[in-house]
């Protein structure tokens, strides 16, 4: 898949993604926010945010790998 | 820039099966960060600045979760989200109530003392041991463990420091810096002055002046003492108002500019204190509701108004 097409699926699949899993995503990777940060922000625990992280990439890869676009 | 994954979620996907498949994403999420046109490191900055500069009192206490500011995978979404992530780092602020002195200590050491009827007001930077900048209205001491830069606002100065100890006095519309150890520098305006031990900066109309400093009258107030150097009346009775929770009403006629020098290595009784100030302004000073109104003394000739 070209960087364009990947692009525009990823995007709507981190639209369809649980709330506060795409809450935490955001924060880290677009705002770079670190781990104890976006905890403090989001009121949870650093390692809820990891748990938070892997299941959306998690289903960020089953939504490419399905070829579904919520 | 890109961002690396983080440590701990590379650590994480290390345990799972298909945790290379998910470390693949991280790349291609990253070109998601920065549509055509639009900087929302910038709005960030922004937002940022405006919100620390802001003397408004204290948000909301209930604010929605930051998920609910975030229902769009959109740029304006993830500058709802950052101002979310910095609003809800509530400002903080200390102060010393009239009469009092409070000492406070941040995670890394750094001690802030506040002089009484002082404020102190800073953001919690997330991840640190203290706030990068903090807001004075009043006067404070700091002694700051080294590290980060910190800097300290003041109505029309910035003081950047790294470990060092240093008086700031900012009532009404001055500052006047006073270092005790380290280095210090001090922005007002287009001025710029670094200060060594045993040195003041001052804002002036004229810019910031460097002098020698009197270290142990100037920062008197930290052990109870009360220290006035050419100071106008109406300063000096600002300061006791503070220091004794007291107010005052000056009569008409009580000349304003009469510069003032005293000073008290402990803190007087405020009837010794008003007496001696009496004597130097020649002035009574007549005790009302809260405080005492300033009058002209009684001339001493007997054929005046009793």
């Amino acid at each position: 898949m070209e960087g364009y097409a990947l692009a525009r699926r990823l995007e709507a699949l981190v639209e369809a993604l649980p709330e506060r899993q795409r809450e935490a995503l955001l924060l880290t990777r677009v705002d770079g926010l670190a781990h104890v940060e976006v905890a403090a922000v989001m009121g949870i625990s650093a390692r809820t945010v990891n748990n938070h992280l892997v299941r959306a990439l998690r289903a960020l890869r089953e939504g490419l790998d399905a070829g579904m676009i919520s | 820039m890109d961002r690396p994954l983080p440590p701990d979620l590379r650590d994480a996907l290390g345990t799972e099966p298909d945790g290379d498949a998910l470390a693949a994403l991280w790349e291609p999420l990253g070109a998601l960060d920065r549509p055509a046109g639009v900087d929302t490191d910038a709005a960030w900055r922004r937002v940022r600045t405006r919100t620390t500069a802001s003397r408004a009192p204290r948000l909301a206490p209930s604010l929605p979760p930051v998920a609910r500011r975030v229902r769009r995978w959109t740029v304006a979404g993830t500058i709802a989200a950052a101002v979310a992530a910095f609003v809800l780092l509530r400002p903080v602020t200390w102060t010393a109530d009239p009469g009092e002195t409070t000492t406070e200590t941040f995670a890394d050491g750094t001690r802030v003392t506040l002089n009484s009827g002082s404020q102190l007001r800073f953001t919690p930077t997330i991840g640190a041991d203290r706030p990068r900048v903090v807001r004075l209205v009043g006067e404070a001491f700091f002694d700051v463990a080294p590290g980060d830069p910190f800097v300290v606002e003041t109505v029309d100065a910035r003081t950047e420091v790294l470990g060092t100890a240093f008086n700031i006095r900012s009532h009404g519309t001055e500052t006047q810096v006073v270092l005790t150890r380290g280095e210090v520098r001090v922005v007002s305006g287009s001025h710029t002055v670094t200060l060594k031990p045993g040195e003041a900066a001052t804002t002036t109309d004229l810019g910031l002046v460097r002098e020698p400093a009197d270290v142990a009258r100037q920062t008197a107030w930290r052990t109870g003492g009360l220290a006035f150097e050419s100071e106008p009346l109406s300063a000096v009775i600002a300061e006791i108002g503070r220091r004794y929770g007291v107010s005052f009403d000056v009569a008409s006629g009580i000349p304003q500019k009469a510069p003032t020098t005293a000073f008290y290595p402990t803190l007087p009784e405020l009837p010794d204190l008003l007496g001696d100030l009496g004597a130097l302004w020649r002035v009574r000073f007549i005790p009302i509701r809260d405080g005492y109104r300033i009058e002209p003394a009684l001339p001493r000739a007997p054929a005046a108004t009793p």
